[in-house]
This record gives structure tokens, C-alpha cells and sequence, in this order.
């Protein structure tokens, strides 16, 4: 059983998606950052969602502090090409009140940890 | 000087000028012009610069983590282990040419029995995943790539040399092979 190799330090020459360099993909996410900021209060007043603009704010911060390690350029790019769409299918209203609040829903539920709650849900 | 200019421009004659038009027109007809490319002609210099900066290349590391942007769910990439194994030989008389390859195969989740028809169920996505790679070295770079954990298993055995015992019986120095006649 062989363990997790050294993790190469090779480059490779590849074509851009949007962004050159780190410096303009740092500033196309502060860009969407801004943009999901503003949006925020309509989008809590055209969808009636049951939160306040801060725990909206907070849910932001939260999403793009999740991929804050991410250093390779074009992935940021990626990152960014899809929360411009997500933000326009906001705007426009593509989406519906229970896409807006599945951000808050954990994609999988925790596991029960008593005793009837594991016999209930017939898990061990 | 541009008063000298202005000055010879004016004594010029009509014919002088007329033919001087006739000469510039005919120099431009013979010389094939590129016709303008409206899109780099109307478009603005830093437009043009970005236009200029996407054609040409990035230089990023090899080792890519795309797991932020396949669009499997966290807990998938976080929480499963992958096995990288080449599959066994079938214990049938079956030929081992199909057993080449290396594959991954992801731990095992919840399964159950189904109480309507007993049938085996489960809610794991990647439990049915079966990607056959070429090499070990592939395998391991798909899983980097997706960002799950991985193991190899089964460390590589050079094989024995056999005896082919059957074949030996025909061999041209045994007396194996009666005639017929």
C-alpha cells in the first residue's frame, strides 16, 4: 500500500480562460463579490426568503471563503464564470425560493448519534 | 517649410494636380491592400492588448485540483477513499487479457435490503463508478485531479517464470510424436 506522493512542483504552459495572471483573477472575484453584495437586499425582498440581508452577507462570505485556497488561475476563472451565472439566474428570477435557500442546506444530514434517533432511521 | 509647401501647392496647375490623382490611383489599385478586420480595427487599444494577452499562454502547475468546480458534492470528495487496484484474474478458465488495466473503485456505504422486493440498494453515486485506466500513474493523477484520498493496493509482483510442462512433450529432442504410418 503505497502512501500520497511528494507533490510535484512541475509547470505547464496552457491557454488562458479569462484572466492572465493572479492579480486579474483576484480582481474579477472582488468584482463578483461586490456584485453578489449589492444584489443581496433585492434579491431577499423579490424572493421572501425567511433571513436578513446579514446572514445573506455572512452566507456570501462564507461561499467564497470556502475557496480560498485555490490558486490555480483558471479554476479561480471557472469559479467566477459560474457565480456570474448563478448571480443572473438570481437576478432574473431563473430560480425559485427553495433554490435560493438550499445555500443553507447542508447536502447531507448528520448522523444520528443516540439511540432511538439511530433505531428510527434503522442505521447502526 | 509648410508655407513653403502650401505655396508650391498652389502654383501646381490643374493638369499637374489631375495627373498626380491618376498616378496615386493607379498605384493604389495595383497594390493588393489587406481589407481591414472590422473587429481588431473598431476595437479599443485595451481591448486589443486583453485580445492580444488570451492568445498567448499561462504558465500553471501541473498538480490541478478541480474539484471546486466538477460539481461533486463536498462530502463526496472529502469524506471517500479510493482504491487503485488492478482487477483479478476470473478463476475460470477465462484468458488474462482483460485483466491489463488498473481501476478505481470507492469504499463501501450504506446498503440495504429493499423490503418491497428484496432487492440490494444503496445511495451511493460512486458505488457503480468503474473507470479502467491504463496505468498506475493515470489513476492516481485522476484521483489528485477530483481530490480524493487514494491508496494503491496490491503491490506489483514480477510473475514467474513457468514450466510449460505440456509443451515440453512435443519438443523435437522427445521421441513424443509417433508416426502414423
Amino acid at each position: 500500500m503505497a502512501g500520497r506522493e511528494a507533490v510535484k512542483r512541475a509547470v505547464q504552459q496552457v491557454r488562458p480562460i479569462l484572466s492572465v495572471d493572479r492579480e486579474e483573477a483576484r480582481k474579477r472575484a472582488l468584482n463578483l463579490y461586490k456584485a453578489w453584495y449589492r444584489q443581496i437586499p433585492y434579491i431577499v425582498m423579490d424572493y421572501d426568503i425567511p433571513m436578513t440581508v446579514e446572514q445573506c452577507r455572512d452566507k456570501l462570505r462564507e461561499e467564497f471563503v470556502k475557496h480560498r485556497n485555490v490558486t490555480d488561475i483558471r479554476v479561480i476563472d471557472m469559479l467566477v464564470i459560474k457565480g456570474q451565472m448563478e448571480l443572473k439566474e438570481s437576478v432574473e428570477i431563473w430560480k425559485q425560493k427553495g433554490h435560493i435557500m438550499r445555500y443553507w442546506k447542508e447536502s447531507q444530514d448528520p448522523k444520528p448519534t443516540d439511540f432511538l434517533s439511530k433505531f428510527i432511521q434503522g442505521v447502526n | 517649410m509648410s508655407l513653403i509647401r502650401q505655396v508650391m501647392w498652389r502654383r501646381a496647375s490643374p493638369l499637374q494636380l489631375y495627373q498626380a490623382n491618376k498616378l496615386a490611383a493607379t498605384r493604389w489599385a495595383s497594390q493588393d491592400v489587406a481589407p481591414l478586420d472590422p473587429k481588431t480595427a473598431l476595437a479599443r487599444p485595451e481591448e486589443l492588448e486583453q485580445r492580444n494577452k488570451l492568445s498567448g499562454k499561462i504558465t500553471v502547475p501541473t498538480a490541478v485540483n478541480l474539484s471546486p468546480i466538477s460539481g461533486v458534492p463536498e462530502e463526496q470528495i472529502k469524506e471517500r477513499r479510493v482504491r487503485i487496484h488492478i482487477p483479478p484474474k476470473n478463476a475460470m478458465q477465462s484468458g488474462t487479457d482483460n485483466i491489463n488495466t488498473w481501476q478505481i473503485e470507492f469504499d463501501n456505504r450504506d446498503r440495504w435490503e429493499n423490503p418491497l422486493m428484496g432487492w440490494a440498494s444503496t445511495g451511493d453515486p460512486l458505488s457503480n463508478l468503474n473507470v479502467q485506466f491504463g496505468s498506475q500513474e493515470e489513476a492516481i493523477t485522476y484521483c489528485e485531479r477530483n481530490g480524493w484520498r487514494w491508496y494503491v493496493d496490491g503491490a506489483e509482483k514480477p510473475k514467474k517464470e513457468r514450466v510449460k510442462n505440456y509443451g515440453i512433450n512435443f519438443s523435437w529432442n522427445k521421441r513424443t510424436r509417433v508416426s502414423t504410418k
